[in-house]
């Protein structure tokens, strides 16, 4: 695929000269990413068409348009954070939505907010807190796009537990049609408001993005509504200390803990007991070795805690999860934490007695993600999610003991991923009784070995999960490239395949939304 | 260390575009959440640290040529540092080294930005970064009784710097600082037409030697006078001296102090008085290289090995430079001994500070997006609702001067050296 001067001149018209852009220096930064090394074994994936940055509706729309008439693929992204957002196999046109970045409404008494997509969730935090409110926060961390992870990529996070993930907290949204068309979600459709994103009808809710999100191969989002859950605390978070670790003040009413469980089973039932009793703002199961990485302020201060911890201890399994309770009030508080008390007692729960500065970290990770980042990336470069599963909460359990079993043990063995304690896990529980659960490998994107040692583990991942009988390694995995997790799920999910790319077909008749990370229009 | 010595922390950089925020823990108002003006006034991802990583990268793999886009998207930035202090919560990587040193490989290859060559063609023959004569570095002193230490002797050097020596509407400020010092006794005097640039903005272009050389002249030229302190009230200098020069390997015995330091230090000696009232309600501009660029350079040898199967460590460890060492307080304690001066804070202070504009060869080479970045501080002063914003350093000045008809922020601008005077 190429770009005529047509095509480049009508981008050109639509945006003006300054937020076009084709010069190969700049086009170089839209393609690379971390895990490209993994899909093409370097780290800069094909070269894009163009780069274009539009302000507002109506040139998305005409970009779309113009793709469309001159046959371009397109996607769109937000910061661009995730594999998904600006890698394919083919160049394309990504269209970087930074310029798209207000916060068009909070809406306090019916608890929702509208945003454009390059809103972040710091952002969207900063603001809603003064009125006593917060969104769903991505395990990404604060600088994602609150859009992004709503309407367009999966949405877990630590508070899902008090907030459920993305895909529930989708209200209206403005959609630019893969063709270039507009439509108007839910209840913004006849007119009635952002509040609802079903009705009237058939709700398209599953179309735009189903459980897992069409990482931009359904067209462009430009507003979308997202819900709005009490805040307790105060209207700004109270840093302290300095970098790299700033710590937070701990409100008042908020407690974290790091507990410690004896076994699987324990660790099932103190999240079903969590689920049942409604009282945890955030949950999230977390492999020592990620909670250390969160904890230091580089790798050297890691290490040298660690070198002295005797290996068999280093690899003694540890089923540890972080917990933040929250109230409206002391006397509520009171109750939560007598109510957490007993669940401990009831599950075997220790309480591991972290200091203020190390507590201070744990809150600021639970309520805005912060911290993940520099889990996944710091100690070796750069990392992966594979297996990933979205079940219930024993059956993902269950996941996490066999990949440890069948993929990981053997990886982590062979030294060329990071050690951690057995099952490398980060998992977070809906309110609902489901969870989702990743597995995660770090890896070094600047040595050979290791980057192809975690391919393996990658293609692994999709099978294993299939033979596990325990769903389809892609749903929030954005390395799912070109569809390998779902041809590896094939026989069990044939219809399910058949239809989405029915829908693919139905929406987008020429093919212009790339879809590397969502479904080809073509049928097996 | 070249380029290439960081190419493992090029492919390390995860596009995860921290390092055009401050960090999230600190953002407390959501119209001050950026740090890099380079990324938010271009907007495309090559005109941010994270970019530069690429384009480095992608410059030593052979796949890019340096062409004059290339040099805008490295030289529209004003090497504040900001990035750096953002990645480096998050991470174990040096993307700013990563930006000195892609600069230091351009001017190597002769990828030279025009504007600039002006500058250090001048540079080379005055020894200042102001196009102007030599000969006339001292005027600025004219009249008042300092020792000149190339015939006399004094314990403490003055150095002015070029942006003080050259630009005539900042002389009376960098008098009064001389002023101030003389005033409470101190044995101090300057070099005059014989002082010479630090060799610290010609650096940030990425011309090297530049600072070898003048980094060797000026402590050979302390040793000769004999100095044990030398004061500066350019935050440019200070950091070149103290940072820059320790850097290049460059030893000397001299204590190094920037203006606001030493006045701090008289203060408390009470050599110093803050007594008449200064009604005013300001807030105070964290120069960067003051601030998290002033922060101590750490030696280091050793290597980078793999531990715990790839976790990557420093053998010896290492200490990360996260800008927090910078000279914060100084300044904020003489303007709160100010009497009747009303000190408020902006969104973005200390080490994740916005940057005034000037530094990196933009106030020379892009005038007008240096001008559009000190607009936006501006901005941000009157936000907070001060009516004067007072900085440490005159290029920050002289930039907040020059943007002050680009913006309807209506904020006085002084140095902190013109209220001390005032409050005395
Ligand atoms: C360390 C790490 C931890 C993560 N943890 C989580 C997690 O806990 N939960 C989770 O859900 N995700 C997680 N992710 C993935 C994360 O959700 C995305 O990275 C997140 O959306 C990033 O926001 P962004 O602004 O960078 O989005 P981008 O990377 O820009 O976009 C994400 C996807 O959405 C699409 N998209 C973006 N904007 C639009 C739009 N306007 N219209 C149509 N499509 C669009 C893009 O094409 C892309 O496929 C994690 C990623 C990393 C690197
Ligand atoms: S330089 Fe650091 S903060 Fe910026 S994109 Fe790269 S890793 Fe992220
Ligand atoms: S040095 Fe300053 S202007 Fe340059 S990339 Fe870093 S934050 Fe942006």
């Amino acid at each position: 695929m190429s770009l005529s001067k047509e095509a480049y001149r009508a981008l050109e018209d639509i945006v003006g000269p300054e937020y076009v852009t084709q010069e190969p220096e700049i086009l170089d930064t839209y393609c690379f990413v971390w895990a490209n090394e993994l899909i093409f074994g370097e780290k800069f994936s094909p070269r894009p068409l163009a780069v274009v940055l539009p302000e507002t509706v109506e040139e998305v729309q005409a970009i779309v348009r113009a793709c469309n008439r001159f046959g371009i693929r397109y996607r769109a992204h937000a910061t661009g954070f995730e594999t998904s957002a600006i890698t394919s196999s083919e160049p394309f046109l990504p269209i970087d939505m930074r310029r798209m970045n207000r916060v068009v409404e909070i809406d306090r008494t019916n608890r929702f907010a509208v945003v454009e997509p390059y809103v972040s969730q710091a952002r969207l935090f900063l603001e809603t807190m003064k009125v006593g409110l917060r969104p769903n926060m991505l395990g990404a961390g604060p600088s994602a796009s609150v859009l992004a992870g709503t309407a367009a990529h999966f949405g877990s996070g630590p508070t899902n537990i008090s907030t459920d993930f993305g895909g529930r907290n989708l209200l209206g949204a403005e959609w630019v049609l893969p063709n270039g068309d507009i439509l108007r979600l839910g209840s913004l459709g006849t007119g009635a408001g952002w509040i609802n994103g079903d009705g009237p009808g058939p709700s398209l809710r599953g179309v735009l993005r189903g459980y897992g999100g069409a990482n931009g191969g359904m067209g462009i989002f430009t507003k979308v509504a997202t819900k709005l859950y009490p805040w307790y605390g105060p209207p700004k978070l109270q840093p302290k200390g300095v970098p790299p670790t700033y710590g937070m003040v701990i409100p008042e009413n908020f407690s974290v803990y790091c507990v410690i469980l004896p076994g699987r089973d324990k660790m099932n039932d103190f999240f079903h007991l969590l689920i049942e009793e409604s009282i945890a703002f955030s949950i999230q199961r977390l492999n020592p070795a990620l909670g250390a990485i969160l904890a230091t302020e580089s790798n050297d201060e890691l290490w040298e805690l660690m070198k002295n911890i005797p290996e068999e201890q280093r690899r003694a399994p540890v089923f540890s999860a972080i917990v933040l309770l929250d109230a409206s009030s002391a006397r509520e508080m009171e109750y939560k934490e007598k109510c957490f008390q007993m669940i401990l007692e009831q599950t075997d729960g220790t309480v591991f007695p972290f200091d203020d500065h190390i507590q201070g970290l744990l809150f600021n990770n639970s309520v805005t993600g912060q911290g993940m980042t520099r889990a996944a990336f710091r100690s070796t470069g750069s990392f992966i999610i594979s297996p990933v599963g979205d079940e219930a909460v024993d059956a993902l359990t269950t996941l996490t003991e066999l990949s440890e079993k069948e993929i990981v043990k053997e990886a982590r063995d062979s030294g060329q991923i990071m050690e951690t304690a057995p099952e490398p896990v980060w998992g977070v529980v809906y309110g609902d009784g489901g969870a989702h659960v990743e597995v995660i490998t770090m890896y070094d994107p600047a040595d050979r070995a290791s980057c192809k040692k975690t391919s393996e583990l990658l293609e692994k991942g999709d099978k294993k999960i299939v033979e596990w009988g325990l769903g389809i390694n892609s749903l929030e995995n954005a390395l799912s490239f070109n569809e390998s997790a779902l041809k590896a799920a094939l026989p069990q999910s044939r219809d399910f395949v058949k239809w989405i790319k029915k829908i693919k077909r139905a929406f987008d008749p020429n093919n212009a939304a790339d879809s590397a990370f969502y479904v080809s229009p073509e049928d097996y | 260390m070249a380029l290439d010595t960081y190419e493992e922390d090029m492919l390390r950089c995860t596009r995860c575009s921290y390092c055009k925020w401050i960090p999230h823990q600190v953002m407390s108002d959501s119209h001050f959440l950026t740090v890099c003006p380079s990324i938010d006034r271009y907007n495309f991802h090559g005109w941010s640290a994270g970019g530069r990583q690429i384009a480095a990268l992608s410059l030593l793999k052979g796949r890019t040529n340096v062409g004059e886009k290339f040099l805008d998207m490295i030289y529209q930035c004003q090497m504040c540092g900001g990035c750096d202090v953002s990645c480096k919560i998050e991470r174990d990587l040096e993307p700013y080294e990563v930006m000195q040193q892609l600069r230091i490989m351009c001017i190597e290859r002769g990828d030279i930005i025009p504007e600039h060559l002006l500058f250090i063609d001048g540079l080379k023959k005055e020894d200042n970064m102001m196009m102007e004569s030599k000969e006339k570095r001292g005027d600025w002193a004219e009249g008042l009784n300092v020792k000149v230490l190339t015939k006399e002797h004094a314990d403490v050097l003055f150095h002015a710097g070029c942006r003080y020596s050259f630009d005539h509407e900042l002389w009376s400020t960098c008098r009064s600082a001389l002023t101030i010092l003389l005033n409470a006794g101190v044995d101090i005097g300057i070099l005059g037409k014989e002082e010479t640039c630090c060799g610290g903005r010609s650096y940030e272009m990425g011309y090297a030697s530049e600072l070898m050389k003048y980094a060797e002249h000026n402590t050979d030229t302390w040793k000769a006078a004999g100095v044990k302190t030398v004061v500066t009230p350019c935050a440019d200098c200070y950091q070149a001296f103290k940072v820059l020069y320790s850097k290049t390997g460059q030893k000397h015995a001299v204590e190094v102090l920037h203006i606001t330091e030493f006045i701090d230090r008289l203060m408390k000696e009470g050599k110093i008085r803050l007594t008449k009232r200064v009604p005013l309600t300001v807030t105070y501009h964290d120069p960067c290289h003051l601030g998290r660029l002033a922060e101590p350079w750490v030696h280091w040898e050793g290597k980078k090995v793999k531990v715990n199967g790839q976790m990557v460590v420093h053998d010896p460890p290492k200490k990360k430079r996260c800008g927090a060492n910078g000279v914060y307080e100084a300044p904020r304690d003489i303007l709160r001994k100010i009497p009747g001066l009303n000190f408020v804070e902006m969104h973005r202070i200390r080490e994740y500070a916005w940057c005034c504009g000037a530094g990196g060869g933009v106030k020379e080479a892009y005038p007008d997006f240096a001008e559009w970045t000190a607009a936006r501080r501006l901005e941000e002063a009157a936000v907070v609702g001060a009516k004067a914003l007072v900085s440490a350093c005159p290029w920050c000045k002289r930039n907040f001067i020059d943007a002050t008809p680009n913006t309807d922020a209506r904020v006085e601008v002084y140095d902190i050296i013109e209220l001390v005077e005032q409050a005395i």
